[in-house]
């Protein structure tokens, strides 16, 4: 999956959600697909990827305690460091998003939605709930420097059904499609980019394209990195 | 800038580069860990352990293997603060195996302390010595030494610059961020013909650190045990591309060592078995993966030796031919007397099947890990071998810019500021 070069943009879901079919993964679902439709109406291809965190409940635990990533795991940290747009949801568990959503996100590399944009989502028995999206999931986005949408989106029992969610989706749709459309995880990462400390696991972080031929070589690997940062010059002997 | 990297790199093309086509080596590593067995409870103390490991060293050497290395750590539970002191005993006491570290810290050792501890170690052992350099991941070591860990690789990046300048030039002016600077210093001793030490870089996830092997045009040294392998590809295949684009040949004389834990017996699960109280309440391993998704997610090597066989060659079709395969035995409690009969059992059931089959699939084109003679040979061709013989002391003990009888007398120290 090279998305640079098909120049499709993919919006991915990442969900705590539970149930079968869950509802948070169902309002996430919601945004992304409206933020497609919004794309689209511009010109721009776009899709979603939906990644439902507890079909990954084991690898997550798994690679909490150790430094072990199973393959789906990693193929789940792939599709999210090489979206264009995330729709960040998790039920409300004891005030907070949940431990599974916090875990995946302890797992993901430093640099995994540096400048991505990043719409945060929760659902909840209650609407006592309301602030955890701007109090709980803001915070931690933007310790993760994404650059996280102006509208956040909790839904409770009772805002099910009600026009009033709807309107929230479509805003929140628009306003990612927005900056989506502005490329301005691009635009950012060009200004500033070698401003921020880079994480010593930039390799992860690096999109992974197509380069395996058939008999394992690898071809330009090289391209993905920058031999002109100060620490890849000291690398090669200081200059 | 650019005029002088495409200078560099055109004088790395003109130089005979050190490795040649030859094959694949087999090593021990050790990290030096004393730990319980948790099979009997018994656990040695510093002193038995130590005593054991030398053993093993000599019997790593009686068993065929061509490598033996030793990690340096710097708190309990581990024994190996001084690497070059042990690995000069295992000199005197062995005649062939080649004697390396796993790893010597780069970061927390002063660069000046290393060139001058590996260059002994290098003469004592006639040239049977390399070392790999590592930065430790141990975090309270870094202000044992006076050292800042958030500058771990920075500090690791340009140690290296030093310890290269320090063993490939007489006399060096240094300065730089994270010592005193140098001002016409000249390690001693010059190292064995003048020709210092092979060195490798380990690295599990730094592609920094493969840019300075390929830079250099040194080894590198992934010891996947974790990651996922498609990760460790990329970064060799980094360390591969960089050394061809800076001149020291091809992606197939770039020299790769790879790193994997083993432990067989004579049927598969026997050795499953064996192994797993080890794998259980090892201080790396519990509270993860079962140790059948180990097994078969990275390269931890538990089975037969025929499985074993099996899955170094299948570390070849992934990275492709290398120079270096080393082994861990020892790790986790594992009694000494098991650690021994595990190394009989590689000599004699695996390392010969292992270098059957690889004489006939390697690429005649991989390289051979560089031994001393090796780059003797690159260095010299067939002209005489320096051999640095000082001049007088001056009674300042300080030499300046001509400590040796064939020094330049013209070169000029540059006087760095001193702070």
């Amino acid at each position: 999956m090279n998305h640079a070069e098909t120049n499709r943009r993919h919006i991915t879901v990442v969900s705590a959600g539970v149930g079968e079919p869950s509802t948070t993964t169902k309002l996430a679902e919601g945004i992304a697909e409206r933020t497609v439709v919004r794309l689209r109406d511009q010109g721009i291809a776009a899709q979603v990827n939906v990644i439902e965190l507890k079909n990954l409940a084991q690898d997550i635990s798994t690679a909490a305690v150790s430094w072990k990533i199973t393959p789906q795991l990693q193929s789940a940290l792939d599709i999210v460091s090489q979206s264009d747009a995330l729709v960040a949801a998790s039920p409300v568990f004891k005030a907070s998003y949940s431990g599974l959503f916090k875990s995946f996100w302890d797992i993901a590399q430093q640099d995994a939605v540096l400048g991505m944009p990043v719409a945060v989502v929760a659902t909840g028995g209650s609407e006592r709930h309301a602030l955890v999206p701007d109090t709980s999931m803001r915070s931690l986005f933007a310790f993760l420097r994404a650059v996280i949408v102006p509208t956040g989106v909790m839904a409770a029992t009772v805002d099910w059904g009600s026009p009033g969610l709807v309107d929230r989706q479509t805003r929140v749709a628009g306003e990612l499609a927005s900056l989506v459309q502005a490329d301005i995880r691009r635009t950012l990462l060009a200004a500033v980019g070698e401003h921020y400390s880079s994480s010593e696991d930039g390799l992860a972080s690096q999109p992974v394209s197509d380069d395996t031929h058939a008999d394992g070589e690898v071809d330009d690997v090289s391209q993905d990195f920058d031999f002109d940062s100060s620490l890849m010059r000291l690398a090669a002997g200081g200059r | 800038m650019v005029d002088s990297m495409d200078a560099i790199i055109e004088a790395n093309k003109r130089q005979t580069p050190p490795a040649r086509p030859g094959p694949m080596e087999f090593g021990v590593m050790s990290v030096s860990d004393v730990t319980k067995d948790p099979v009997s409870g018994y656990v040695p103390s510093e002193a038995e352990r130590l005593q054991a490991t030398m053993k093993q060293a000599l019997t790593a050497e009686q068993a065929g293997f061509d490598v033996f290395a030793i990690g340096e750590h710097h708190n309990p539970p581990f024994w190996s603060s001084s690497p070059t002191t042990f690995l000069a005993a295992v000199a005197a006491q062995t005649k062939r195996i080649t004697l390396s570290t796993s790893t010597s810290l780069i970061t927390t050792n002063d660069p000046v302390n290393l060139a001058e501890q590996y260059a002994v170690l290098q003469h004592v052992a006639g040239g049977r010595v390399d070392l790999m350099l590592g930065r430790g991941n141990t975090a309270p070591v870094y202000p044992w030494f006076g050292k800042d860990i958030r500058q771990g690789l920075p500090l690791a990046l340009e140690n290296y610059n030093l310890l290269h300048r320090l063993w490939h030039e007489d006399v060096v002016d240094w300065s730089g961020k994270f010592r005193t600077a140098l001002q016409g210093f000249t390690s001693i001793p010059r190292p064995l013909d003048d020709v210092p030490p092979f060195v490798w870089h380990g690295s599990i996830r730094t592609p920094e650190i493969a840019e300075q092997a390929a830079y250099y045009g040194n080894g590198f040294f992934a010891n996947g045990i974790f990651w996922p392998v498609d990760h460790f590809r990329r970064l060799v295949a980094l360390y591969r591309n960089r050394f061809v684009h800076w001149g020291h040949g091809s992606e197939q004389q770039a020299v790769v060592g790879l790193g994997a834990q083993v432990f067989i017996s004579k049927h598969s699960q026997d050795a499953l078995d064996g192994f797993r109280p080890y794998f259980d309440f090892s201080p790396v391993y519990r509270g993860g993966p079962s140790l059948e998704t180990m097994v078969e997610q990275t390269p931890l090597m538990v089975g037969s030796p025929q499985q074993v066989i099996d899955r170094v060659l299948e570390q070849r079709e992934v990275y492709g031919d290398y120079a270096r395969q080393m082994f861990l035995v020892d790790h986790g409690g594992l009694p000494a007397d098991m650690v021994e009969r595990q190394l009989d059992l590689l000599g004699e059931y695996v390392l010969p099947v292992l270098r059957r089959e690889l004489s006939e699939i390697r690429d005649p084109n991989a390289v051979a890990t560089p031994s001393h003679q090796d780059m003797v040979k690159a260095r010299y061709g067939d002209q005489e071998v320096r051999q640095p013989k000082p001049n007088e002391n001056r009674g300042d003990n300080v030499t300046g810019t001509s400590p040796y009888t064939d020094s330049n007398p013209e070169q000029r120290v540059e006087l760095p500021k001193v702070y």
